[in-house]
């Protein structure tokens, strides 16, 4: 239900949204305590988690109109937390069709869509009860959209690597229930790509000679690419994690047609404990 | 520090927010828009505007006062393909629910100088061969016949290698593409290969880079490698039979044909169509399509302007009478 308020496109819907998610927040802040990080965030994990997203791409080398849709997706990962280092992969794959925003029933759209995530973060020091981690990030992003009713331009795609800063943070706390020990936890991280490397369609060619027509390195101003994940996690006793997890992404590539890309994903993660 | 659940929740709704203006700036569908999105991308991406000395600023101007907030969508259609009309290209398009904007004048306005049905008949016959698009059979005194009639229909390694095989003993060859729209040019690079002798840069593709009219900043060469066997070459006297509806992919395979020297293009010059169309949406929902690429011969010809015969001939009345075809006939003639 969260997922399809979120991602509702009706205010009323976001509001809602906004309203739940405060009143929960503001229950737990006062049982927040100032102690020093629960080390059940501490070990090696196996990350396995189904996603859903809704993705919108607003491509000149396409169509004058935003495309929309949804993907439906799956992550393997591997992440651990050891003294105080953070670090981790995510690899992504998610499939799905998009529909012209304004003209929803032609031009359906296959979308084929892997993303992969890596971090190595260093604990910059306690925030109150928050811990903080900076280092750095490599953002991996493949779009490949199949257009049913273009034929020589049918295929487009978007390749977009980046490395750049990555923040991370996360916080535990305790349900009125749960008095013993915190078995809850939010953890967020935010990355910036600094510079990427491009893979576009040429200005009227999706490839030349065979070749992907664009392909080079783009520092920040000639593109932008912004992550950032919100997890609600669950501490399990045997120190295995259950996350439900939001990560909105957005990058823009300006040349050689503008590309805007925004996706919201939210899904659900099991981290294993190794 | 109190304050960082709080942050959290913003930043969690930022993305929420930005959905719904960017969905609502995404809208506008009005037929200013449709008309400027066509216009700016014929003005930024159209591969032939210098070629064609065409003033797409003062078409600009031209049409705009047509344009009404309130006009049907027939209206808009009627101004867009009016406007398109001028590019003079078979490879613009605009499809809408209820038509499709063209400018056939290209072969419209001349005359066709083929009869399929005359072909079949007469020359043909009952029991020609037929390799996937290829239909072929020895006309008289040993000289074979070859018709292609689509660009589109496939041609495998081993179909050609079997009909240049059915020629081997050929006196010459006749190869008709009179009235081939077009399709693929990978089946127009394969069947020109058959023809080359000499490995060779035989044409130049230029692709626009930017919305400059003349930035045309990356190019690539098609180079044809003759077979390894020769058998799978015919080096014999050929004559390419061409007419204005010899188009695109049948225009680009008459430009290879055209600089071979075993080769005589004969007919009417081709209708051009050299570069590759690229498809786009209008706001409203319509479809257009373009040149977006320029081709050269090496003699620096653009081949949107067509690729001229050798020997212009036309149909005539009295052949026509006859139930004979000019172009075969005297082709026949050449190659006895």
């Amino acid at each position: 239900m969260l997922l399809s308020l979120a991602c509702s496109s009706s205010s009323a819907g976001r509001r809602f949204t906004a309203v739940l998610l405060l009143a929960g927040l503001l229950h737990i802040w006062p049982r927040a305590s100032a102690k020093a990080q629960y080390a059940g965030w501490e070990g090696r994990y196996l990350n396995f988690s189904l996603s859903g997203t809704r993705l919108f791409t607003h491509d000149l080398s396409l169509s004058p109109l935003v495309y929309e849709g949804f993907l439906g997706g799956l992550q393997l990962g591997y992440q651990d937390q050891l003294g105080p280092w953070q670090g981790g992969i995510k690899i992504t794959g998610a499939g799905g069709q998009l529909r012209p925003l304004a003209y929803h029933e032609q031009n359906q759209t296959l979308t084929l869509a892997g993303r992969a995530y890596f971090h190595l973060r260093y604990n910059v020091g306690p925030w109150g009860p928050v811990g903080v981690w900076a280092g750095l990030g490599q953002a991996s992003y493949w779009d490949y959209h199949q257009v049913a009713a273009y034929a020589n331009n049918a295929v487009n795609y978007t390749g977009l690597f980046s490395v750049g800063p990555s923040l991370g943070a996360q916080w535990d706390f305790t349900l009125p229930l749960d008095k013993a020990q915190p078995y809850w936890g939010l953890s967020t991280d935010l990355f910036g790509g600094v510079g990427a490397q491009v893979l576009r369609p040429g200005y009227v060619s999706p490839f030349v000679a065979g070749q992907i027509a664009t392909n080079e390195w783009r520092w920040h101003g000639q593109q932008q690419h912004w992550r950032a994940r919100l997890s609600l996690c669950w501490l399990r006793n045997n120190g295995n994690q259950l996350r439900l997890s939001y990560v909105g992404n957005f990058f823009l590539i300006a040349q050689p047609n503008l590309v805007k890309n925004a996706s919201h994903r939210l899904a659900i993660e099991a981290l294993l404990r190794l | 520090m109190k304050r960082f659940p709080l942050l959290l929740l913003l930043f969690s709704l930022l993305g929420l927010s930005c959905e719904k203006s960017w969905k609502e700036r995404m809208r506008d569908d009005s037929p200013y828009e449709s008309f400027d999105v066509l216009w700016e991308t014929i003005d930024r991406k159209y591969a032939y505007l210098e070629l064609k000395d065409l003033r797409w600023d003062t078409v600009y101007w031209h049409f705009l006062p047509q344009i009404d907030q309130d006009m049907s969508e027939e209206a808009l259609f009627a101004v867009l393909d009016s406007m398109l009309y001028l590019l003079r290209d078979g490879h613009v398009n605009l499809r809408s629910p209820f038509d499709l904007s063209r400018n056939w004048q290209w072969y419209l306005a001349y005359p066709d100088n083929f009869d399929a049905e005359l072909v079949e008949r007469h020359y043909l016959g009952a029991d020609h061969r037929i390799a996937g698009g290829m239909r072929y059979t020895f006309l008289s005194d040993s000289i074979g016949y070859l018709r292609y009639s689509s660009f589109g229909a496939t041609i495998e390694e081993a179909q050609l290698r079997a009909v240049l095989r059915y020629f081997k003993n050929a006196r010459g060859l006749i190869v008709d593409i009179r009235s081939n729209g077009g399709g693929s040019l990978s089946n127009a690079y394969r069947l020109a290969r058959a023809f080359v002798q000499s490995t060779q840069p035989r044409l130049r593709r230029l692709y626009r880079t930017g919305p400059e009219a003349d930035a045309f900043g990356r190019s690539t060469e098609v180079t044809l490698t003759p077979p390894e066997d020769p058998r799978d070459r015919f080096s014999k006297p050929v004559i390419l039979l061409q007419n204005r509806r010899s188009y695109s992919a049948a225009n680009t395979f008459a430009g290879l044909m055209s600089q071979q020297d075993s080769v005589q293009l004969w007919g009417d010059t081709t209708g051009g169509g050299g570069g590759l169309p690229v498809d786009y949406e209008l706001p409203n929902g319509w479809y257009f399509r373009f040149s977006a690429t320029r081709e050269l011969m090496p003699n620096g010809r653009d081949l949107e302007l067509g690729v001229p015969p050798d020997r212009p001939l036309q149909q005539d009345s009295a052949s026509s009478r006859q139930g004979r075809d000019r172009l075969i006939e005297e082709a026949l003639k050449q190659l006895r």
